[in-house]
């Protein structure tokens, strides 16, 4: 008897995003950490100096990508952890609205933040 | 792996044995010296004022060669604590009673070998499940996850004939083998985190024995794909989270977290499907 | 008190089986089991089950085997009911899910065993047994079937007229192992005792812990007869160390015996020139012991099996979990080396007396499987036979329990028999204490009120076990009989040593009257549970010598040095035995050869 589900309701969506999102942030961690300590050193990590990276559109790009793949990753975990260790019921629905929630207030401010410091050069 | 590898050569099997200096014991163990080896056992008796709270009893038992965990349990019974209480029956490792916590890793008593342990052994009950009595354990809970996923045979299209079987091919047969071994000993649930306390994850007995069903081809796809919706529902197989201890202490070698990826790769593919 | 339909104590093989077969009768049944069905020793056996399924084969080839096996004092009715049924419930079973090892083209597979004329020996790996019993639990399961699992039934509560075929059970009672309280359960229908075989009479056996009897032993204590106890079947192929059993596949698919001069004796000793290590086993025990004592064995204790040449493919396919056995308690590699193996106890071909559609002579009790004798194997069993007589006469049973009309049996029970030995026992047999088990004056007490009557006689039996002061545990009792058994009652047996076994087993039921509990604790007590299941041993030990001694003849596995061969004109009967409240009594019953389609004539028998 199937009756009409969600695909999401299973949790595989989400188990397989996680392990999508590990793959990415294996690489988008790897460059950022490349270009922000070899390549870049630390004198250039200054507001004009990420204005100018961010002025560019694949590092934009990368790094909105790091941005939505790292709060999905973290809060997914996090959430999944809590399951783990036994939140259920009421307070497992509540925690995973306020997660959903805090999730994409993070990336929806991350954003806005990358739209702004790509502006800085214009100003 | 308890059991694998490590285990002496008894000394009948050398061909120049000297019968002389060893005495044979009415099983044909033989035993050198007087060696012996210090057990500690936890003890608890709800029924008991001095027991009501667990505590641990040493026992000093003398070894013979090939002794296993369960043996040495007997020994402490049998000759010096008439009140020690652990379940058991086959001796040979098929009917799933002993299973204990020994050392810090969950075993079957009758297939670990004294000789492969460090002492002192520690034998306790299987941990995550509350304890009964001495190393008897409730495994209501245990048995309450195997029915949850309907463990039974239970095909799409009536049989061919009265006197005529399904056909199965080798390969689908060979398949579902190790998923058909478990002897519902318990020692994989109860080495899982995530299937511990009131947890109500399905936890890799009851969802390997989904997987038996659910992997043999006699049962047909409309079976199939109902058995992989109730084992990837909320606390099934996407609460693993590939501990692999499951793994590790099955006395059957059955490799549970693999048969629980494959649920979870099938789902996955089942649901982004979305063409 | 709890009630049902239709009872069933033990939840192995035959006790699933019948408790499917009467809840698809339309009985309200419920399974009363002092394990978990899933710990129960059907999960031990290995070699598989055998079906007259295929061209070429046929049911009445199957029933001749198993009449010659068993030294044609098996009852033909029984043997032809085997026969017909087997193929049908196996394929039921297969398509109740078990997981058959196939051939190439997708159909269960059958290999050669012992004593068969034809390869039709069905089989799951080397673990047929496992997956017997799974299959059949998961189906009651699925039925929804109640399950009391870890009681432990003490006695059976049953009327007391005069002749136990007067009699009626209506239920049992158990002991909640838990939490240690005696509860009745009320039968209206029937009864079934499926509690298995008893290997723990013996120190070196292939059974569990828990396999002490219980059924046979309570059914004896209220006037049902035993039959035919002598015959206790040794496997020939037991590990020396432990008992554990090593199938007799491994020789089915072409394993070979060897003795310490690097013969394979079977053939070149002429134990069995035609089928060599494939002859019925009690043969091929006698063959291994005769090699040992003759000098020709290892260690002066044991024999050695070879697969090597079957190669690790075939071994892998079919015979995998031996090599994880002979590993772990012998330290042998079995594609290495040689197996070390001596026979030991295995099977107990005699028990509760019962018809071919498991009916006692008393009324509203039935048995089934190893713990019944229909008698399906007379003097031996054929390897492959005993699981499919689970289901066979576990589904009679269940069925006849439940109400159904199945006929008029063919085979007669009851005491009532024979009495024409003169056998001089040595002792007394049987003891005054607590001689009976039956409800004084029961005959007249509703079935509610004998059950009561029931339980509070096992509080007290208990409260008595547990006040009792002494320092005497059941264990060194327990151990006194399985010594004197397996020095004096083994595979050869000889007057004088079954004599020193009677006695000595009198002596141990004097014991036994001042063994105390120690354990005082009501929560899971096994120390009490196995002090109970001592008193079974006891009784049955005694039933088995008795019948070895009153046997004078050799015939399957009953062996005897006074009397080597058959004597078919005078005793083509079984052995009865009768408790007579304390006071046992041998008598005789003769077999049928004859059934509605098979006749039998007593045939020399040799592999």
């Amino acid at each position: 008897m199937a009756r009409p589900r969600s695909r999401f309701e299973s949790g595989s969506v989400a188990w397989f995003l996680q392990r999508v999102t590990a793959v990415v942030l294996l690489f988008v961690l790897a460059f950022h950490f490349l270009w922000l300590h070899f390549v870049n050193h630390a004198a250039d990590v200054t507001l004009w100096g990420s204005a100018l990276r961010m002025d560019q559109l694949v590092y934009f790009i990368g790094m909105v990508v790091f941005l939505v793949t790292a709060v999905y990753h973290a809060l997914n975990g996090i959430y999944n952890a809590l399951l783990n260790w036994g939140l259920s019921g009421r307070a497992r629905q509540v925690s995973f609205w306020v997660f959903a929630v805090v999730g994409v207030v993070a990336i929806v401010q991350g954003i806005r933040i990358a739209f702004a410091m790509a502006g800085v050069v214009t100003q | 792996m308890s059991g694998d590898g490590k285990h002496p050569a008894p000394a009948s099997n050398s061909p120049a044995t000297d019968q002389e200096d060893q005495q044979a014991s009415p099983g044909g163990r033989t035993q050198t010296e007087e060696e012996t080896v210090t057990l500690q056992v936890y003890r608890y008796d709800p029924d008991v004022e001095a027991k009501r709270t667990g505590s641990f009893e040493t026992f000093e038992i003398p070894v013979h060669e090939g002794m296993t965990v369960l043996d040495a349990l007997i020994e402490a019974r049998d000759e010096h604590d008439s009140s020690l209480t652990f379940r058991h029956s086959c001796r040979q490792g098929v009917c799933g009673s002993d299973a204990f916590f020994v050392n810090g890793k969950q075993r079957l008593g009758c297939k670990t070998q004294i000789s492969e342990l460090s002492k002192p052994i520690r034998i306790e009950p299987l941990p995550h499940q509350p304890v009964i009595k001495d190393l008897v354990v409730e495994m209501e809970g245990f048995y309450e996850r195997m029915q949850a996923v309907e463990p039974y045979f239970d095909p799409d299209d009536p049989p061919p004939g009265e006197l005529e079987e399904r056909k199965q091919t080798r390969e689908n047969r060979e398949d579902v083998k190790l998923s058909t071994r478990c002897i519902w000993c318990g020692a994989c649930t109860s080495s899982c985190t995530i299937a511990s306390d009131e947890d109500v994850y399905l936890g890799p007995a009851a969802i390997n024995k989904g997987y038996r069903f659910y992997a043999d081809d006699r049962e047909g796809d409309e079976r199939g794909k109902e058995r992989l919706e109730l084992l990837t529902e909320h606390d099934g197989v996407f609460r693993c989270q590939t501990q692999f201890s499951c793994t590790l202490v099955c006395p059957q070698d059955i490799p549970l977290t693999e048969h629980i990826q494959t649920l979870k790769r099938d789902a996955t593919k089942r649901d982004l499907k979305f063409w | 008190m709890h009630e049902h339909d239709v009872l069933v104590i033990g939840g192995g093989g035959a006790g699933l089986r019948a408790a499917i077969a009467a809840h698809e009768a339309g009985a309200e049944v419920a399974i009363v089991s002092k394990l978990h069905p899933v710990r129960s020793h059907t999960g031990a056996a290995e070699g598989g089950i055998n079906a007259a399924l295929r061209e070429g084969d046929s049911w009445r080839a199957h029933a001749k085997d198993t009449m010659k096996g068993a030294d044609y004092i098996a009852d033909a009715p029984a043997v032809e009911t085997f026969a017909r049924t087997s193929p049908k419930e196996v394929i039921q079973l297969e398509h109740w899910g078990m997981p058959f090892s196939r051939e190439e083209d997708g159909t269960v597979a059958q290999r050669p065993f012992g004593g068969l004329s034809f390869p039709r020996t069905t089989y799951a790996g080397a673990e047929t047994g496992h997956h017997l019993l799974h299959t059949l639990y998961e189906q009651v399961l699925k039925r929804g079937i109640t399950v009391y699992e870890e009681y432990f039934v003490t006695r059976l509560a049953v009327t007391d007229e005069p002749d136990p075929a007067d009699r009626t059970c209506h239920g049992v009672t158990a002991i909640d192992v838990r939490t240690g309280e005696v509860t009745g359960f009320h039968a209206t229908g029937g009864v079934i005792l499926a509690t298995g075989g008893l290997g723990q009479v013996y120190e070196h056996t292939t059974n569990a812990e828990a396999n002490t009897g219980d059924g046979m032993a309570m059914a004896y204590r209220v006037g049902v007869p035993l039959e035919d106890m002598e015959m206790i079947q040794f496997h020939p192929t037991t590990l020396p160390s432990t008992g554990v059993l090593i199938t007799e596949g491994v020789r089915g698919e072409g394993g070979r015996l060897f003795n310490a001069e690097g013969e394979r004796f079977m053939f070149e000793r002429g134990y069995a020139p035609d089928e060599g290590e494939l002859a019925s086993r009690d043969v091929v025990s006698r063959a291994e012991l005769t090699e040992i004592q003759e000098g020709r064995g290892f260690e002066d204790e044991y024999v050695k099996l070879d697969m090597r040449h079957l190669g690790e493919e075939r071994i892998m396919d079919r015979l995998e979990n031996i090599l994880g056995l002979a590993k772990h308690f012998e330290g042998v590699d079995p594609l290495e080396e040689p197996m070390p193996v001596k026979p030991g106890q295995h099977y107990a071909m005699g028990g509760i007396e019962t018809n071919e559609f498991g009916a006692t002579c008393i009324d509203g009790l039935y048995a089934a499987g190893e713990t019944a004798c229909v008698s399906l194997h007379g003097a031996n069993r054929l390897g492959g036979n005993a699981l499919p007589e689970l289901f066979v006469f576990g589904a009679q049973a269940g069925r006849h329990a439940a109400g159904e009309d199945l006929g008029k049996p063919e085979i007669e029970v009851g005491p009532a028999t024979t009495a024409d030995i003169e056998t001089e026992w040595p002792t007394d047999l049987g003891t005054d204490t607590e001689a009976t088990d039956v409800i004084e004056d029961g005959s007249s007490l509703e079935p509610g009120t004998l059950l009561e009557r029931a339980v509070e006689a096992e509080r007290e039996r208990i409260e008595t076990l547990l006040e009792r002061d002494t320092d005497r545990s059941h264990v060194s009792v327990r151990q006194t009989v399985q010594d004197t058994m397996t020095a004096n009652v083994n595979v050869f047996r000889e007057a004088e040593s079954l004599e020193t076994a009677l006695e000595d087993i009198q002596t141990a039921r004097d014991a036994y009257q001042d063994v105390a509990v120690t354990d005082p604790s009501r929560t899971f007590n096994t120390d009490l549970q196995q002090t109970l299941e001592t008193r079974n041993v006891i009784d049955l030990a005694e039933a088995i010598a008795m019948g070895a001694l009153a046997r004078p003849e050799s015939r399957g596995a009953h062996w005897r040095a006074e009397h080597q061969s058959r004597r078919d004109e005078e005793w083509l009967k079984h052995t009865i035995v009768n408790w007579r409240a304390g006071d046992p009594e041998l008598a005789t019953r003769g077999t049928l050869l004859e059934s509605e389609s098979v006749s039998y004539q007593p045939e020399e028998r040799s592999y």
